[in-house]
């Protein structure tokens, strides 16, 4: 995957270091460079903590000082004060599974925790290579099984855990916050995600489950559907429209009709302008002919069984590592409990009533 | 434009607005100004502007941008009022291309602000109801995420990734086109 930045990874430790550093430092020092990636910056104003991390997990990691704070509290703390507010990482190994707690050193003697829960096992693999496949695979660059973990181990600590502690720093320090959008109001918020073409819509969506929930409810896909619909030829608008499918998966359907640049927003090809104004639709016969692949991929779409994918995704999940944030009771982290007390996203989602809201976004 | 000035325009131009920030700081704007605010033309409308408009979730460092923006944009609705009641010859359109193509470059270089400024002003605009900066804002928002991965998205606005992985990659497959 051509990448036109270095990874995190590979900024923050040499190539030499990673390769001296046991398996266990390794996930330190990706740990390390989350922190460094989401804005923080390695702190050593107090002397080293109480409960250093021994030895044994690594020479590069072990003399890490895991704690970190913004640039904004550094300069302060010389002006005013001698101490800056810092994020503090913990290592903490509990069963198979290896959880790294962060929390702030201002917050007293119970302070609020974010946390991450690691699958070493899972992790392992992918960052047993050098450094240059390491990052490659924390950059979710091959999708295969090993690459997936590494991927998920980046997202849960560099797009969770550092980056709630470095609003957390931000929020008890700074009387000002960082621009975020998913504060401001969902009215407001929508009326953004309105001016975006499909395909960074699509991203957005990626992005968190506020925003996520926030286009089903809007109905953002909507609109992007009934611009595309009156393109379509009349019996293909009809089916689709009476199909009992989200304003997404209408999209989706349409897009197969239509050639890229409309979701792209790209520059048309000059067969686009003749077919537009043709009098004679010369559209309607490119419809008419990729009708028939669009049937099919609906077919594929609709007939799909869906006991099938259960088991598919039931198989897929054994490979994934569960992840968390500080307010726990939201995130359920599936490994962790392993039984039947998984409350967990598929089954709500193909549970009735969640499939009425999620087909009428 | 300017042969469009007449008495009633300078009266409105002599009825001044006062607007009060959150800090306390006075502006002082004309009527024509300060009506591009649905809000503020509300609490004209309704007469109770005597004493100045308190305006308490907008600072003074926003609210000067803003006023920037509604003054420049005032003129430009007069000078459109101003060329359709007189006949539209060629040098009246020739004139009003280049006011537009200047209002254009106005509203570029108004943007050329850090992110932060930017989401004060889609607030500020919001509250004052002021359609076209809200659009404006919006679409500089909007322009700033295209063609980024959600990666980049999260960092840029510091969201933070509440998703299980997997619906995540639930939401990625049903979108895998846009990630091709």
């Amino acid at each position: 995957m051509p990448r036109s930045h270095r990874h995190p990874l590979a900024e923050s430790v040499d190539a030499r270091r990673w390769d001296a550093e046991a398996p266990l430092g390794r996930i330190f020092l990706v740990a390390h460079a989350a922190f460094l990636h989401a804005g923080f910056v390695s702190y050593a104003g107090k002397p080293a903590s109480h409960r250093p991390v021994p030895k044994q997990v690594g020479l590069t990691a072990s003399t890490l000082p895991f704690r970190y704070t913004i640039p904004e509290l550094v300069v302060r703390a010389r002006r005013d004060a001698p101490v800056a507010d810092a994020a503090v990482l913990r290592l903490c190994a509990h069963g198979d599974f290896l959880i790294l707690y962060g929390y702030l050193a201002s917050g007293g003697r119970r302070p609020g925790t974010r946390w991450a829960c690691v699958d070493p096992r899972l992790v392992a693999p992918a960052l047993s290579g050098d450094l240059d496949a390491a990052a490659r695979a924390l950059a979710g660059g091959d999708s295969d099984g090993d690459a997936l973990g590494a991927r998920w181990l980046w997202n849960a600590l560099a797009d969770g855990l550092a980056r709630w502690l470095f609003l957390d720093i931000w929020a008890r320090n700074v009387a000002f916050l960082p621009p975020r959008l998913t504060p401001l109001p969902a009215d407001l918020q929508a009326e953004i995600l309105a001016w975006l073409a499909a395909a960074d819509l699509a991203m957005v969506e990626c992005t968190c489950r506020g925003l996520r929930d926030l286009v089903a409810a809007r109905e953002l896909w909507k609109a992007r559907y009934m611009a595309e619909r009156r393109r379509l030829l009349s019996s293909v608008r009809s089916e689709i429209d009476g199909s009992n499918r989200s304003w997404k998966e209408k999209y989706v359907a349409t897009r197969l009709l239509l050639p890229s640049s409309r979701w792209r927003r790209q520059l048309r090809p000059w067969w686009w302008f003749v077919g537009e104004y043709l009098p004679l639709s010369l559209e309607d016969l490119r419809y008419a002919h990729a009708h028939g692949i669009a049937q099919r991929e609906l077919d594929r779409f609709e007939g799909q069984d869906p006991t099938e994918r259960l088991i598919r995704r039931f198989l897929e999940r054994k490979s994934k590592v569960p992840v968390g944030d500080g307010d726990g009771h939201r995130r359920r982290a599936t490994a962790m409990y392993g039984n039947g007390q998984r409350r967990c996203s598929e089954e709500a989602v193909y549970s009735p009533s969640a499939r009425y809201g999620r087909t009428h976004r | 434009m300017a042969s469009a000035g007449s008495g009633d325009e300078k009266a409105a131009a002599a009825a001044m607005i006062t607007l009060i920030s959150s800090d306390n700081e006075k502006f002082e704007v004309t009527e024509a100004t300060a009506t591009l605010s649905q809000t503020i033309r509300h609490m004209i409308e309704d007469g109770c502007t005597d004493g100045g408009v308190p305006l308490p979730n907008v600072t003074s460092k926003i609210l000067a941008r803003v006023i920037e923006y509604c003054k420049k944009h005032a003129t430009a609705a007069a000078g459109e009022e101003g060329s359709s009641s007189s006949f539209s010859d060629a040098a009246f359109l020739e004139v009003d291309r280049a006011f537009l193509e200047e209002l254009e470059e106005f509203d570029d270089a108004f943007l050329e602000v850090d992110r932060a400024t930017l989401f004060d002003l889609i607030l500020a605009a919001n509250y004052l109801d002021i359609k076209g900066l809200l659009n404006l804002t919006c679409q500089k928002v909007a322009d700033s995420v295209k063609g980024k991965t959600p990666e980049q998205i999260r960092e840029m606005y510091n969201i933070v990734n509440d998703l299980t992985p997997e619906e995540e990659a639930e939401i990625r497959r049903e979108t895998q086109w846009a990630f091709e």
